[in-house]
């Protein structure tokens, strides 16, 4: 049985200017000791699915359809004493900003002290003992517990926040974004060390990014997101030598390989739908360059394309896209090279 | 010649060609700053407790505007009956609609009139306030060096000067009426403008387009004027908004001291009057309500859009 | 920078400030020209006057003048006062602390309840309790104390009779000391009135910054980490949002009790209550120069030293400003 299973999720944000459906129908489930990428470009909404997760969403946006099961609870409806009970204790947070993810007033060593204590009955020398080693476990020096947020550089504040996303040993840990802010090396250290310590303490994972990359060198598992729908879900052997939707195919187009260099980057033309009135066809239509008569007409549904790699695109169900490649691009010329 | 003439009419044409890209251009750009003008106004106006201080503030207005068509009589004109004795202290009737004072003047004239000196007094620093408070603002900020530090001394300073008490002395030493007032008040609220102008301005000179800008050699007034202003604008009348409030409050806290000129009938000197006239050991209520809900009402108008205007300068307050 | 550095340079600059101020006073009071003729009552002769002028040592060029002023204000003495015929000083003082007594309380209740009332505010959100809030501080925001301070006397003291009408105690009661002041039963039933006066008043600013304050906060990442972290609304609300909204709050205090002790003046006038405000105005009116010039001077104190304390707590409750 998997260990989160988001099943039929719809999320809508309310805004004077009328409704934003943010999540669309997303489905997905992560497994014990798996790790679950979700990529997208900006604002198709892989924040507000993560947030989700976690209750966390600001007040005008809600969960109007679905079930997030977790362990057997449906983080969606269960009570909120149970829901906080869960919280950081079974599932932990990384937020997008590593730089203001922490509380500028308060000690990195009390925020992680706080974590413990809300929800083990330990003594505050206790909490802080631990705290320290957690710290040392992401590569800072024990004194830094004793340290404000600001007296750190971004790196660091993003290290002493996965020792605090460790420190009750959670069954899933959610990053969203967990790299942005920082600089290149850097990112790969915090990446590199997402991914050993969550194997240390034998947790999920389920990292946000809009780096695919990222995705391969870390995950099991990649849901790729396209304004506000799911459109391509599976394992990370299946999706990235078969990719089965048009956008991914695009994605894995998109960042350089190395021989090619930046000339090769591949940038996909023209807008995202508009969430405000999200389109009642295929939603990457208006960008699609293998586009047909009846993806203007019908929504497609994610449909098993192996073992356990789903998609929703009409095309791909009867032809091989990805042999196709070259001849669309070229002859279309949609996709545009720089 | 032919050539000549060739020439002219290309130049002509070209000139012509510029004027109407001028012209052009220029319309977009009013375009632009009417659509501009257009969202801050709904914002505002989206805000219901600021559309009931617009009202409210209009209706103000509109009184102070027609005072002596509206109000009855003169403010310090004497109330007399048919045997020409002084109506003192006369319950409100429809004659007088809020009663007499026991100098048998018509209160409710008095709060028509007294309407004129809230507002000029409000007005009027609101304007001196906005002014000095945003220049030094925006001067410490854009210059910096001694010229900031000097100016935000200055700030410190005023900080340190109790208010109401300085004004006092100040209404002293220069005089005792609606002008020195508006002075001595601006002199201190004027500190605040200039604080936040400044924080504004240190984080807007940080921005892409000043650094064009200047790259490209824009003079400082250019840039000053047009890309720091409008910048600044909204908290500038924010601020001179909440100055507005602040005066009339001062302007009446000193009238009722004593510290005002005699000949204009005030919200403030009505209430000194009243105070001082045994209005409270009559209950006379009729000559101590009105005075004191029309300063409060006012004031209320003017935070009430003092509001509406601050989800215009901070988003955060906005209701998505 | 470390701490005692930092307040070292505060106290500096504090001092430096309030001189500045002294100077303004100074110069103002001698821009109109002669300040005994200012302060001439119609039956003074010229006699008088040249007496008066001889005991500011008027007559003195102006540095020796600023010099002995400035003696003066280090030394606290200002020398005699016209109406009390005594030394200046202990009058100041005495009607500073009854001032004090009755503003501390004010600031501190309308402080404290205001910014709890921010807290709940930003915490109410769209519900119609944020609006009556927000409608509620408004209000006390705009109506003058003086006038709130006539209708509570009017209501309370005037037709229900439950509170005294005015002074600081009653005439049968003799003031011994201000430490037996705070003993005294009396002395509580006569600030009640003008305490509330006050304190509504004051209550509007710190309620309305504190919700702005708090809804800025509220759309940090940390406030997410926090819920995420399973911290009950209540805590992330008042250990984590209130506590670092309530940074601009605590530098409005200071400002605030710049204000409100200048606008005391009104509220001890409404009530006749033997304050610094009222004593300085009554100076004025008295023509009374030495007190009326050392009472400015002590509320200026008072302010510079308030926004002093204010910024040593600012700078306690904000570990960034510390780094710097
Ligand atoms: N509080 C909100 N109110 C209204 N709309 C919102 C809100 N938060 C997000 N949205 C909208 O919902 C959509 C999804 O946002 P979300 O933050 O989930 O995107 P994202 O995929 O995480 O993007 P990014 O990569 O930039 O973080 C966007 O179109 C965004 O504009
Ligand atoms: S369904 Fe049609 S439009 Fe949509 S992705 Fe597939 S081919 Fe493109
Ligand atoms: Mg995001």
């Amino acid at each position: 049985m998997s260990l989160l299973e988001v099943k039929n999720l719809d999320i809508e944000y309310q805004t004077k200017k009328g409704s934003i459906k943010a999540a669309n129908d997303v489905s997905f489930s992560i497994d014990q000791n798996e790790k679950f990428g979700l990529v997208g470009e900006s604002g198709c909404g892989k924040s507000t699915i993560a947030k989700s997760l976690l209750r966390l969403l600001p007040d005008n946006g809600a969960v109007t359809n679905g079930s997030i099961m977790f362990d057997g609870t449906d983080l969606v409806s269960t009570d909120e004493k149970t829901l906080r009970d869960i919280r950081w204790d079974e599932i932990s947070f990384i937020t997008q900003s590593a730089m203001n993810a922490l509380d500028p007033v308060y000690t990195i060593g009390n925020q992680i002290v706080e974590a413990i204590q809300t929800h083990e009955n330990v003594s505050k020398k206790n909490a802080r003992n631990r705290a320290g080693d957690l710290v040392e476990l992401v590569g800072l020096e024990r004194e830094r517990i004793d340290s404000y947020p600001h007296q750190l550089s971004g790196g660091m504040r993003q290290r002493a926040m996965i020792a605090m996303a460790l420190a009750l040993n959670p069954r899933l840990i959610i990053a969203d974004e967990p790299t942005t802010a920082l600089d290149v090396i850097t990112q790969d250290h915090i990446l590199e060390e997402i991914n050993t310590l969550t194997d240390t303490i034998n947790s999920s994972l389920f990292i946000i990014t809009h780096d695919i990359s990222v995705v391969a060198e870390t995950c099991d598992k990649v849901g790729v997101m396209y304004g506000g729908e799911l459109v391509e879900v599976g394992p990370i052997e299946e999706v990235f030598v078969n990719p089965q939707h048009p956008y991914t195919l695009g994605l894995l187009n998109a960042f350089p390989t190395i021989e090619g260099g930046e000339d090769e980057l591949i940038t996909m033309p023209g807008q995202p739908p508009d969430l405000q009135d999200p389109p009642q066809n295929c939603s990457f239509y208006e960008r699609c360059p293998y586009r047909e008569e009846r993806c203007a007409h019908a929504d497609p549904e994610l449909t098993r394309r192996s073992d356990s790699q789903y998609a929703a695109c009409f095309v791909s169900e009867e032809r091989d896209i990805g042999a196709e490649y070259e001849s669309v691009v070229d002859k279309e010329e949609v996709w545009l090279k720089l | 010649m032919e050539s000549t003439m060739i020439g002219t009419k290309t130049i002509n044409g070209y000139i012509k060609r510029l004027r109407s890209l001028d012209r052009e251009s220029l319309q977009q750009d009013i375009e632009l700053r009417v659509e501009k003008a257009r969202d801050v106004f709904e914002i505002i106006v989206a805000n219901d407790l600021a559309k009931i201080g617009m009202v409210l503030l209009a209706i103000f207005l509109i009184v102070g505007l027609f005072a002596p068509v509206i109000a009855p009589h003169e403010p310090n004109e004497r109330q007399t009956n048919d045997q020409g004795d002084w109506l003192r202290g006369e319950d409100p009737s429809i004659t007088y609609p809020m009663g007499t004072t026991d100098n048998a003047h018509d209160i409710f004239s008095q709060v028509v009139f007294g309407t004129r000196v809230a507002l000029m007094a409000g007005m009027l620093t609101a304007l001196m306030v906005g002014g000095l408070g945003t220049f030094a603002g925006i001067i410490a900020g854009y210059s910096g060096g001694y010229t900031e530090t000097a100016i935000m001394r200055i700030v410190d300073l005023a900080y340190g000067v109790p208010f109401l008490p300085f004004a006092i002395v100040l209404v002293i030493v220069l005089g005792a009426n609606l002008w020195n007032i508006v002075l001595a008040i601006s002199l201190i609220l004027w500190r605040e403008t200039a604080r936040v102008v400044r924080s504004e301005v240190l984080s807007i000179r940080e921005l892409a387009d000043i650094e064009s800008a200047k790259a490209s050699g824009a003079s400082d007034t250019r840039i000053i004027l047009y890309h720091i202003f409008p910048k600044v604008l909204p908290t500038a009348v924010l601020y001179s908004v909440f100055a507005i409030g602040w005066a009339i409050l001062a302007e009446a806290g000193l009238s009722f001291l004593g510290f005002s000129d005699h000949e204009m009938v005030s919200w403030g000197s009505m209430l000194q009057a009243a105070y001082n006239g045994q209005a409270l050991d009559q209950s006379m209520w009729w000559w101590i309500f009105p005075p004191g809900i029309c300063i409060s009402l006012l004031v209320i108008s003017v935070y009430l859009i003092s509001q509406g205007i601050e989800e215009v300068v901070n988003p955060h307050l906005r209701e998505v | 920078m470390n701490t005692k550095k930092y307040i070292l340079k505060r106290i500096v600059s504090t001092v430096a400030t309030f001189f500045a101020i002294a100077t303004i006073i100074f110069f103002l009071f001698r821009m109109v020209g002669d300040p005994a003729s200012l302060f001439m009552s119609p039956g003074m002769g010229g006699e008088q006057l040249e007496r008066i002028r001889s005991s500011f040592g008027l007559n003195d060029p102006l540095y020796v003048q600023y010099y002995r002023y400035m003696v003066n204000i280090v030394t606290l003495d200002f020398g005699v006062s016209f109406y009390y015929q005594s030394s200046t000083g202990p009058i100041v003082i005495e009607r500073m602390i009854n001032s004090l007594f009755l503003t501390m309380p004010a600031i501190l209740l309308a402080y404290v309840f205001g910014s709890i009332g921010g807290v709940v505010m930003a915490w109410r959100r769209g519900e119609p309790l944020e609006r009556v809030g927000l409608l509620g501080a408004i209000i006390f925001r705009s109506t003058p104390r003086f006038w709130l301070g006539i209708i509570l006397l009017f209501v309370f003291a005037g037709i229900l009779g439950w509170f005294p009408s005015f002074g600081m105690l009653s005439q049968d009661i003799e003031f011994r000391g201000h430490l037996a002041l705070l003993l005294e039963p009396d002395f509580y039933h006569h600030i009640i009135l003008p305490i509330a006066s006050m304190t509504f008043y004051l209550m509007g600013l710190p309620l309305l910054l504190m919700r702005t304050s708090m809804l800025e906060v509220i759309n940090e990442d940390f406030v997410d980490v926090c819920i995420a972290k399973g911290l009950t609304q209540r805590e992330v609300m008042f250990k984590h949002v209130a506590r670092n909204a309530l940074l601009p709050v605590v530098t409005a205090f200071a400002v605030g009790i710049a204000f409100s002790f200048g606008g005391n003046v009104l509220v001890e006038t409404v009530f006749s209550y033997p304050g610094v405000g009222r004593l300085m105005v009554d100076s004025v009116f008295r023509s009374d120069y030495p007190v009326a010039q050392m009472s400015f001077l002590m509320m200026a104190a008072v302010v510079l030293t308030m926004n002093f304390l204010a910024d040593l707590t600012y700078f306690y409750l904000d570990p960034r400003v510390k780094a710097e």
